[in-house]
């Protein structure tokens, strides 16, 4: 689990333009942030469920959940 | 401060799709429950309102999703018991498959207390900006997968239909696996093999809810997907299998040259655009309604950082704010002349924005509502500056339909529901699948192709709309004529009526129609036994059939 990779990506959610720097140039955004070898490689992985996982995601896997 | 209960949602980008009055609702409260999809959401949560707690722990392996929602109400209304202001945060919008909402804001207000839903941007919201498809175009219905398989009805192939949890068919329990019924993924290709052909062309889609990862578009032929890459969160969108052919007599009633069809022939289903070769951007954006109350964290930021800010709202305060917010804003309302074509209007705005992006500025267009939503110009002006090589996006917004959701206490899933603008509904032989809910818009523009100065709907329009429903409906049916309320100190204006009614009925120009349920739709026994019969390899699945 790493609160640092949940911060970084609620950072870019607030800021369309700190996200569109991370879509350009990745590795120079995430320089500047606490961020491990392992925190960054998961990042660059673009895989949303293995970066969930990785901030301790406790969410339900399915974003709908519904009674039939 | 007496005990309160407010629901809220948070979108689908951590906290970039909140809005200014669902972050007041979650800071203000005495106590904030939650249901988010990931932990970076529930942290920036936590920052909000330290009072916090997950009902994440009511889903349990083996627990029907009936049994976990009951626990969630019961969560949400004991506080109030204290007195105390209650906050309970979803994900997406919290009115839109889930119902605990609902059920809380019904009881409590049972008892006396003060109890609102807040609309947020909705998984459809997001379907259709990320897809570029306008749902008012030629028509919507969307529903949950199991239900759509498991009802007999009939639908209409010549509009998009939606399909949710596409990976979790005929299954109740809460499961871990990405995919919950791989079976009942093949089961649903085949049924729709009966009325599209095995070539169709159909798109799965998954938000990311993450800004460093793209949404999950595929484009695969309706024959690959039963084999397709889905999880239980994965949606399915069936363009149309075509136009149908305008009634040539409701047409002519009408006074128009030909059924309009909003936007150009071929976009329902948008190609990905090719890569932009020139310097100059246009983003299109939604600031909802209630002026800044529904803009997300994400359109207030881009609208503040462009170099060229446009919008067109429908109050007479949102323009002040956007001027504050960036003094290069400009108003696009002056396109609008008496009598002249909505057309010749559009080409005018497209223009000025156009020439904005030529000049190789950031450019925003801001839209009061959803940007994608029955916005023919968005759509156009995002194709006309593509068509000269610059980049375009579109994000999503609060909708009016989330606002209706909100304010009226539905739930879309419950049943489905079917989407049409009103001039295509009256001119054009739709199939209409009486046991959805109905959302018309714009029933007071029918066969309006002019702008007109006045806010009381076409008389002709609306008679011929209502006609045309009276077809499906029986006159005591009630029909609720609404209009988000476009201001904070206003409430949304809702009027019942039975649907004799309609013709005389106080219908505006921005009002929309929402049509309850005519029955609910008979069980299909045959594909019950059908779709229990996928299940049996998962004996831990409680089946939903």
């Amino acid at each position: 689990m790493s609160s640092n990779v949940a911060q970084f990506v609620t950072a870019l959610s607030k800021n369309p333009q700190a996200m569109e720097n991370f879509s350009k140039d990745p590795d120079g955004v995430m320089e500047v942030h606490d961020l491990t070898d392992e925190d960054k490689e998961v990042l660059k992985s673009g895989d949303a469920e293995r970066i969930r996982s990785h901030c301790g995601d406790e969410g339900p896997p399915g974003c709908l959940v519904l009674v039939v | 401060m007496p005990p309160s209960l407010t629901v809220v949602g948070t979108g689908f980008l951590i906290a970039g799709h909140s809005t200014a009055e669902m972050r007041s609702a979650v800071e203000s409260a005495d106590v904030l429950l939650h249901l988010v999809a990931d932990e970076p959401t529930r942290g920036w949560l936590a920052t909000l309102n330290p009072r916090h707690e997950s009902l994440y722990d009511a889903y349990r392996d083996g627990v029907s999703r009936s049994e976990s929602y009951a626990e969630m109400v019961e969560r949400m209304l004991a506080p109030l018991a204290k007195g105390q202001r209650v906050c309970a945060a979803f994900y997406g919008h919290p009115g839109v498959f889930a119902t605990p909402g609902h059920e809380a804001i019904r009881r409590a207000r049972a008892v006396g207390i003060q109890a609102r839903m807040l609309p947020a941007v909705s998984a459809e919201d997001c379907l259709f900006a990320d897809l570029e498809i306008d749902p008012g175009q030629l028509g919507c219905q969307s529903y949950e997968a199991s239900y759509f398989l498991l009802r007999k009805r009939t639908f209409d192939p010549t509009s998009l239909l939606v399909l949710w949890q596409i990976g979790g068919i005929g299954v109740s329990t809460f499961q871990r696996e990405p995919i919950w019924n791989r079976e009942g993924l093949r089961l649903l290709a085949d049924t729709l093999q009966q009325h599209y052909p095995a070539d169709h062309e159909v798109v799965v889609y998954r938000a990311s809810g993450l800004p460093v990862c793209p949404p999950q578009i595929d484009r695969i032929p309706l024959s690959g997907l039963g084999d397709a890459d889905v999880s239980i969160a994965s949606t399915l969108l069936v363009p149309p299998r075509g136009v149908p052919d305008a009634k040539a007599c409701a047409v002519a009633r009408l006074g128009l040259p030909q059924a309009p069809v909003r936007g150009r022939a071929g976009t329902v289903l948008a190609r990905p655009p090719a890569e932009a070769k020139r310097p100059g951007r246009l983003t299109v954006v939604g600031l909802g309604y209630s002026v800044a109350g529904q803009v997300t964290l994400q359109t207030e930021a881009l609208i503040t950082q462009a170099e060229q800010l446009f919008f067109l709202v429908t109050d007479p305060v949102s323009g002040d704010w956007l001027r504050d917010l960036n003094p290069t804003a400009e108003s696009l309302h002056r396109g609008y002349r008496e009598g002249e074509s909505g057309e010749r209007a559009v080409e005018e705005m497209v223009a000025r924005i156009q020439d904005a992006v030529t000049a190789g500025k950031e450019v925003v267009a801001a839209f009061t509502g959803h940007p994608g939503i029955f916005l023919h110009m968005a759509h156009e002006a995002m194709a006309a500056v593509r068509a000269e090589g610059h980049a375009a996006r579109l994000l999503p917004g609060v909708s009016f339909e989330d606002c209706l959701i909100a304010d009226l206490g539905l739930d879309p899933a419950q049943q489905g529901r079917s989407l049409f603008e009103a001039t295509d509904l009256v001119t054009r032989p739709r199939t209409l699948d009486t046991t959805t809910a109905l959302v018309v818009l714009q029933p007071g523009c029918v066969g309006v192709a002019h702008y007109r100065p006045e806010r009381e709907a076409y008389a002709p329009g609306l008679r011929a709309l209502a006609e045309a429903l009276a077809h499906h409906y029986p006159p005591e049916h009630p029909v609720w004529v609404y209009e988000a309320a476009h201001l904070p100190i206003f409430q949304p204006v809702v009027h019942r009526v039975p649907l004799r009614r309609l013709d005389r009925a106080p219908v505006s120009v921005v009002s929309t129609l929402y049509v309850p349920p005519l029955m609910t739709a008979r069980r299909d026994e045959l594909m019950a036994s059908r779709l229990t019969a996928t299940l049996e390899a998962s004996r831990s699945a409680k089946v939903a059939v």
